[in-house]
């Protein structure tokens, strides 16, 4: 292993895309940097705009509208670029998926390197999922 | 118009967890305009209900809102009891309000942490959310969940809150309330906070009235509205509580609503357990047996204000028609009075006053061709796709 | 001609600075988890994010000016890695610098904040233009109140512009921070620091909640490693500044290497824990803050030097 890569494992920056979730996922992710779980531990933040991310966090069922976005944003981010589709939605489109605007679980759309399953997942989950990621 | 530039908030946008687009029209820093544009988040939730049984629309309208997992399935419950004319047994009363409490307990502080981080005082976000774990524990503790309780069921709820725990949840409730009165005193005396909240954000009692605005935003500028006053359903007129209202119009009054109103809850919450301890164990639902033809509505106050839901059955097992009002739907709207003429800065931190919830406000946004000007997509395109959608379904099965 | 860069790229100059740079960054990320309550990253992050960002992809602006996009990070690592240096040598080896390096140092302080700006106006982003004008105003409210506060040293110096005469001065006559005009001066640069440094209060350049990290937003890569690179030597280059003005310059022999690490940690500190205290200012109420209060204190702290008090 390459000392890039190895930074690279050390310090990912997570950009969040809520696609078109019920919120709770995109509170869960937010709840990991709180005190009690503390996910800067593993230098991970979140960071506001995609030129910096190295992992790009897909929460939430894909409708029509926001298909076109997530391909945009997933061309616009500097690679290597890690995909993560979180939660139940993410994964499978969860609930929603029979819903009239679905437009496919995340890994129709972009290719992804993770699974975090869970309606919301709980951080703990989250943290183990991470976990699994770096060892990959 | 050409002079101003467009400033995007979202649809990604760190301001905001979920999708949602606002384009501010500027000049310089000040805005001129402000647009809003809908239908990231749109899941088609309402036509989802309708192919799914009474039961089983709770899991999907628990689902509208992740904050609001509660509100929604007890505006819901309180319609289909309109429906099916039942009564619940006061046990689940209590249980019903005790969770929709605790769920505005941790919805504002939730909302304090987050005022804080987009004003860029982490520190209050790290605090706030800190204490949020206590009462999220106290939720695991009682239905086994962090967020999603599946509490609700037509005629009562799911699970009953044994009296044996009630006073390990009164110890938990207990050691919540000293860190609302630091948070409470943190937030309240700073005078950087004070610097850039007062004064900012301004909507006056008309201009509340016009807009049809509900729930803190109405209350911070004087306007004592609440369902669980106006309407009182559940538990709420057998306990002893009030309405908290602020003079103050703006950001920072909208705070002190949001701090004040988590003791009230509390106060409810104490009461309610207390009560709850004097009825029959395990009484916590009245069986229902069908559902006649006819329509019902309900209400619920949600930590953000008024939740609407209106069913239609045909005395089949499903819903003819479910149509779901939540608050943030007429707070929104208030931006166009209370962004505009104001800096940008001030302008991202008057859109997290009200506390926004997009993907319960989320509606169909039509389509429009930017260059004829043609819409591209209308209510038979809908029901087009949702045909199209069935059939794919169809072949798969 | 070997010797000076040696100087500029190793000691007291680029790597070192960076390193130290890197450090400091990394005890303000944990003096900020420990405030609010958490463990904080570990120790060589700063670093790891330095390796990550050199071995990700760097891209372009299709509708911006390629060559200055480019260009700014450069100039910022640079001009703040050549402040650092003339800092850091009066301290180093007594006696060195010449007459007239505050203003030069002065003038390097002020170049990453311009190349931020100009990178930002160069990448096209409306967010980054926004960012770009909340930067100049908000050079345009602090430089005044900067170049006050160093006229208020020359003048207790006795009128001397050379850093190491001012060291010279202090090791005579006692810190200046020991005097009522000094506390006012340390007052008055502690603040503009914090505004250099585009930390809270004053990151309104960049906020992250209001326009994505503004100015950076379209830096990625090794691009943005630059800039990182000169946050850090920034982060060096300013409370060394603060020390070497105020608190009397950095002692390099036996038991005052130890003294000089506190009195750099003391700064850093205190910045850390202003920026975790308060919110973030408006841009207009940061230029009343600037323009009113910290110019009035560094005008008080001149006419208080002038009667040596």
């Amino acid at each position: 292993m390459g000392l890039g890569s190895y930074c690279f494992k050390k310090s990912l920056w997570v950009f969040h895309f809520g696609g078109a979730s019920c919120n709770n996922c995109d509170i869960e992710i937010l709840d990991c940097l709180t005190p009690r779980y503390d996910i800067e531990r593993f230098g991970m933040q979140l960071v506001g705009t995609i030129r910096h991310a190295d992992v790009l966090l897909v929460s939430g069922s894909i409708n029509r509208k926001c298909r076109d976005r997530l391909l945009e944003l997933y061309n616009q981010a500097p690679k290597p670029l890690l995909v993560v589709a979180f939660g139940a939605c993410g994964c499978t489109g969860g609930i929603f998926a029979e819903g009239n605007t679905f437009a496919g679980p995340v890994d129709k759309i972009i290719p992804v390197d993770a699974y975090i399953p869970g309606c919301p997942p709980k951080p703990e989950a989250i943290l183990a999922g991470i976990v699994k990621l770096l060892n990959k | 118009m050409s002079t101003r530039t467009v400033i995007p908030i979202g649809p990604y946008h760190p301001l905001q967890e979920e999708p949602e687009l606002f384009k501010l029209y500027c000049e310089g820093e000040i805005v001129r305009d402000i647009e809003w544009e809908t239908g990231y988040n749109h899941r088609g939730i309402e036509k989802i209900n309708e192919s799914k049984t009474f039961d089983q629309v709770f899991f999907v309208v628990e689902r509208i809102c992740g904050i609001c997992s509660t509100s929604h399935p007890f505006a819901y419950a309180n319609a289909m009891e309109e429906l099916a004319r039942v009564e619940v047994t006061d046990r689940a009363k209590y249980i019903r309000t005790i969770i929709a409490e605790l769920e505005r307990i941790h919805s504002h502080l939730l909302w304090v942490g987050l005022a804080g981080h987009f004003l860029g005082y982490n520190t209050v976000f790290m605090w706030a959310w800190k204490y949020r774990e206590l009462v999220l524990d106290v939720f695991e503790k009682i239905t086994g969940n962090r967020n999603n309780y599946a509490m609700f069921r037509i005629g009562g709820v799911r699970r009953d809150i044994p009296n044996a725990h009630i006073s390990d949840i009164k110890k938990m409730l207990e050691a919540v309330k000293p860190k609302v009165d630091l948070l409470t005193g943190a937030v309240m005396d700073d005078p950087v906070i004070h610097a850039r909240t007062k004064g900012v954000g301004i909507l006056t009692k008309e201009d509340i009235i016009d807009y049809a605005a509900v729930g803190p935003t109405a209350r911070a500028s004087g306007i004592a509205i609440d369902v669980r006053r106006d309407d009182p359903y559940a538990a709420y007129p057998l306990v002893d509580w009030k309405v908290i209202t602020a003079e103050g119009c703006d950001v920072f009054a909208k705070a002190e609503v949001r701090l004040l109103e988590m003791y009230e809850s509390m106060s409810i919450i104490d009461q309610c357990l207390e009560k709850m301890s004097k009825t029959q164990e395990g009484d916590i639902f009245t069986p229902v047996k069908d559902i006649p033809p006819g329509s019902g509505f309900g209400r619920a106050e949600a930590p953000r204000g008024e939740v609407f839901h209106f069913v239609k059955s045909d005395g089949s097992n499903s819903p003819v028609r479910h149509k779901v009002r939540a608050p943030s739907y007429v707070n929104i709207a208030t931006f166009k009075k209370s962004c505009v003429g104001q800096t940008v800065a001030d302008a991202t931190i008057i859109l997290a006053a009200v506390d926004p919830c997009y993907c319960c406000t989320e509606r169909m946004a039509f389509a429009y061709d930017f260059f004829s000007g043609k819409q591209t997509m209308n209510g038979l395109d809908l029901i087009r796709i949702s045909h199209q959608k069935t059939n794919e379904l169809k072949m798969k099965m | 001609m070997i010797k000076e860069l040696f100087y500029f790229l190793i000691f007291p100059g680029m790597i070192f600075s960076v390193v130290v740079g890197g450090v400091l960054s990394w005890s303000d990320r944990k003096i900020t988890a420990r405030v609010q309550f958490r463990k904080g990253p570990p120790f060589l992050q700063p670093f790891y994010d330095l390796g990550k960002l050199f071995y990700k992809e760097t891209i372009l602006p299709r509708h911006g000016a390629r060559l200055t996009f480019l260009a700014a990070p450069v100039f910022a690592l640079f001009s703040a890695t050549l402040a650092n240096v003339f800092i850091l040598l009066p301290s180093v080896f007594p006696g060195s610098g010449f007459s007239g390096d505050l203003i030069v140092v002065f003038y390097l302080l002020t170049i990453p904040s311009l190349t931020y700006l100009l990178g930002a106006l160069a990448s096209g982003n409306p967010l980054g233009a926004l960012g770009a004008s909340r930067e100049m105003k908000l050079i345009i409210s602090y430089e005044l109140a900067f170049i006050l506060a160093l006229t208020a040293i020359v003048i207790k110096s006795g009128m001397s512009l050379s850093i190491s005469d001012i060291i010279a001065a202090q090791q005579e006559g006692g810190v200046f921070a020991g005097s009522l005009s000094g506390v006012l001066l340390f007052v008055v640069i502690l603040f503009v620091t914090q505004a250099k440094l585009a930390l809270v209060p004053f990151d309104m350049s960049e906020a992250e909640t209001e326009i994505a990290h503004g100015v950076f937003i379209e830096y990625s890569g090794s691009a943005y490693a630059l800039i990182k690179m000169a946050r850090y030597v920034m982060l060096f280059a300013l409370p060394a500044l603060m020390v070497t003005l105020l608190l009397g310059g950095f002692g390099m022999e036996g038991i005052s290497i130890l003294w000089s690490v506190l009195k750099l940690v003391l700064i850093i500190l205190l910045i850390t824990l202003i920026r975790n205290t308060n919110p973030r200012l408006r841009i207009d109420q940061a230029m009343k803050f600037f323009f009113l209060w910290m110019n009035l204190l560094a005008v008080a702290a001149i006419v208080l030097s002038l009667i040596n008090i």
